[in-house]
């Protein structure tokens, strides 16, 4: 396929950045700017509650409390953005931080612990496209059934015990901070800026919004859609693991109980929050970043603002459903033709 | 989501809520400490303890006239290694009784002298008086120069710890370690954790609001030595084993500590133990997960005064190899 034609495929999918959209408008389609009202106006209500929400700890607790299911929700998004989606991060979450905590334990170099937890979050990854791909099994059952096949075989692994201790190296790898900013909030700067080039300036970001926009058009084009599927549940496999292995050196241990199904559901959450459609093709890192903030926020304002913590759930669950829905509407509006 | 709850936990619950209650909140303090006693003589059966070395009873001096402490020397144990131990019970319940199995557990598990405090409890003694008798155990403990120090608390024993810990990084006592066990650490009870413990988990957020009430006393105290949460900086804290319990009203608080001590870079390890509920340390005798928690967390804790004498160790033969070299 032409470098022209997939662009062309490209635009056809995701036109928001357009010449002809006029500037306001085209902020105003975005999901972000409507997250980030959502987030202002969560603030102001916190911060005339509680003046404390808006001191630079506070921020920065709110900013530490959605960085790991940040991470995971940049792979997770790009597969969903090419048309898949993985239930299974969670427990890619547990398993690799358990076995890279393992080795890293029995005097394995750190580096090559964190090597072997990547490699079985790839791993994961793997065998999720194969029974997508090849047993033809729909992703949400096919990582459904992964999540609960990784989850027990990370309790077999362990006999159900958190593994400890681990080396202080490893440990500092998640603690401490730099110029005031906790180091695991650098991790998700660093893998979100790397997942923001990957989506929109390289040609594989491209072919992922082509693939997840118009699977058909695509394979019609000449994409090796199958080479790109393998890439993405790889990728969000990868970030499960990374994710794991920074918690684990964050908290000195590797936890049996950390990840599950919580784990999965706030960073599927955090990613359909942030703009990310099921449908494939819409979606941007910044989206599954403020998508990943608000969900914090809302945890953050409601402790802060002494409002009963039960709201929470109610108010994650009318903000995923209203952002659904805004989304079918920018959908429409971006099909509309002209 | 919270994992499901042990089902040793969950059967020794259902045995306690057959019981009469033995901490009604309208009792007075002598009351609420009798049925404390009672509690704890239910949840530790006629078991031997395997403590083999001696106990003696000693006061160390304070400015206020001496604490009481119980002092543990397990078999083999030099005294070269030593942990100040601080009850847990609310601030108002407990003492030297009540610390005995964790204490004498401590003891035996790290083969070294565990210190445990009779601090004065509220709301005769509000705050600052347990901190000031914790602080006060640590520092005579601190100046007779051990290899290791570390201090080691349950709940309310968990806040005192913690607190001395403060003053560890405010300069004013050395401690080189700090075991917390689902430590109570943030008065205004705001954490999720504590919606959805509140009733039904051993420890009640009515009970806590109490605790804490009793603690403050009239002065209306504050601060880090009362709410080491509040405190501006951990920065300096010692390095720190901190346990939380998943079915706990203080888990959240518990886990908010251990994040700002690894963020100001406390090498800091939290375990949790999602199945258990609060006192976990007390049900050992009971609850099979509580007691292989308690093994976990002082196995790790013990970790530390490992790397702590190695790297003194490592550092006073490179200073004897440098001495040597220059010789």
């Amino acid at each position: 396929m032409s470098t022209t034609a997939t662009a062309e495929l490209a635009v056809q999918t995701e036109r928001r950045d357009t010449p002809r959209t006029p500037i306001l408008r085209a902020v105003l389609l975005r999901q972000e700017t409507w997250l980030l009202a959502v987030v202002v106006v969560i603030a102001v209500i916190a911060s005339v509650r509680n003046p404390n929400f808006m001191n630079p700890d506070n921020l920065v607790e709110i900013l530490r409390g959605s960085v790991i299911y940040f991470i995971m929700g940049c792979g997770a998004a790009l597969l969903v953005i090419g048309g898949g989606l993985d239930f299974s991060v969670g427990a890619i979450f547990t398993i690799s931080a358990l076995v890279g905590t393992s080795l890293i334990s029995q005097g394995v170099p750190i580096v090559v612990g964190i090597l072997a937890a990547l490699a079985v979050g790839a791993l994961a990854g793997v065998v999720n496209h194969l029974i997508v791909t090849y047993w033809h099994v729909p992703p949400i059952i096919a990582t459904l059934g992964t999540f609960f096949i990784a989850l027990g075989l990370s309790a077999l692994i362990t006999g159900g015990n958190d593994v400890v201790p681990l080396p202080a190296d490893f440990m500092k790898l998640g603690q401490g901070s730099v110029l005031f900013v906790p180091n695991v909030i650098w991790y998700g700067l660093i893998v979100g800026a790397l997942f923001y080039l990957v989506l929109e300036r390289t040609r594989f970001g491209i072919n992922v919004r082509a693939v997840g926009g118009n699977r058909q058009a695509a394979v019609g084009n000449g994409l090796r859609v199958v080479r790109i599927d393998l890439v993405l549940y790889v990728l969000a496999g990868v970030t499960a693991a990374i994710a794991g292995m920074i918690y684990s050196a964050r908290v000195g241990a590797g936890q049996v109980e950390a990840g599950g199904s919580s784990v999965t559901l706030v960073v599927v959450t955090g990613v359909l929050i942030g703009g990310v459609s099921l449908l494939g093709g819409l979606g941007s890192i910044t989206g599954v970043a403020v998508g990943a903030v608000l969900l914090s926020v809302i945890d953050n304002a409601l402790i802060v603002a002494q409002i009963p913590p039960q709201y929470n759930n109610v108010v994650v669950g009318a903000i995923l459903v209203g952002a659904v829905a805004v989304d079918h509407l920018r959908r429409k509006q971006l099909y509309k033709p002209r | 989501m919270s994992a499901r709850l042990d089902p040793a936990t969950a059967a020794l619950l259902a045995e306690i809520n057959q019981q009469p209650p033995s901490l009604a909140l309208d009792s007075t303090p002598d009351e609420l400490r009798a049925g404390f006693s009672e509690l704890l003589r239910h949840l530790h059966p006629d078991t031997p303890s395997p403590f083999i070395g001696s106990v003696r009873a000693d006061v160390v001096g304070s400015a206020q006239g001496g604490v009481p402490v119980r002092v543990y020397d397990p078999v083999g144990a030099t005294g070269e290694d030593v942990v100040v131990y601080l009850h847990g019970g609310g601030w108002v319940l407990g003492g030297l009784d009540s610390a005995e199995p964790a204490a004498s557990g401590l003891a035996t598990a790290m083969g070294v002298r565990v210190i445990s405090v009779d601090y004065r409890l509220s709301p005769e003694h509000p705050h600052p008086a347990a901190y000031d008798d914790a602080l006060a155990v640590t520092r005579a403990v601190a100046a007779t120069k051990p290899r290791w120090l570390g201090v080691a608390g349950d709940s309310a024993g968990g806040n005192l710890a913690a607190a001395v810990g403060l003053a560890a990084a405010d300069r004013q006592v050395h401690v080189d370690a700090q075991l917390l066990f689902y430590p109570a650490l943030d008065p205004s009870m705001r954490a999720p954790s504590h919606a959805e413990f509140a009733d039904g988990f051993l420890l009640t957020g009515e009970a806590m609001a109490y605790y804490w009430d009793a603690y403050r006393g009239p002065s209306r105290s504050a601060g880090a030595s009362f709410a080491p949460l509040d405190a501006p900086s951990v920065a300096g804290s010692p390095a720190t084993v901190l346990a939380t319990a998943g079915h706990d009203p203080l888990r959240d608080e518990g886990a908010r500590f251990a994040e700002r001590l690894a963020d100001s870079g406390v090498p800091t390890v939290h375990l949790r133990s999602p199945s258990l509920v609060h006192g976990w340390v007390d049900q050992m005798d009971r609850v099979p997960e509580a007691a292989a928690a308690f093994r976990r967390a002082v196995g790790v804790f013990d970790g530390l005064r490992r790397d702590h004498l190695t790297a003194v160790e490592g550092s006073t033969s490179a200073r004897k190899r440098e001495d040597h070299v220059r010789n």
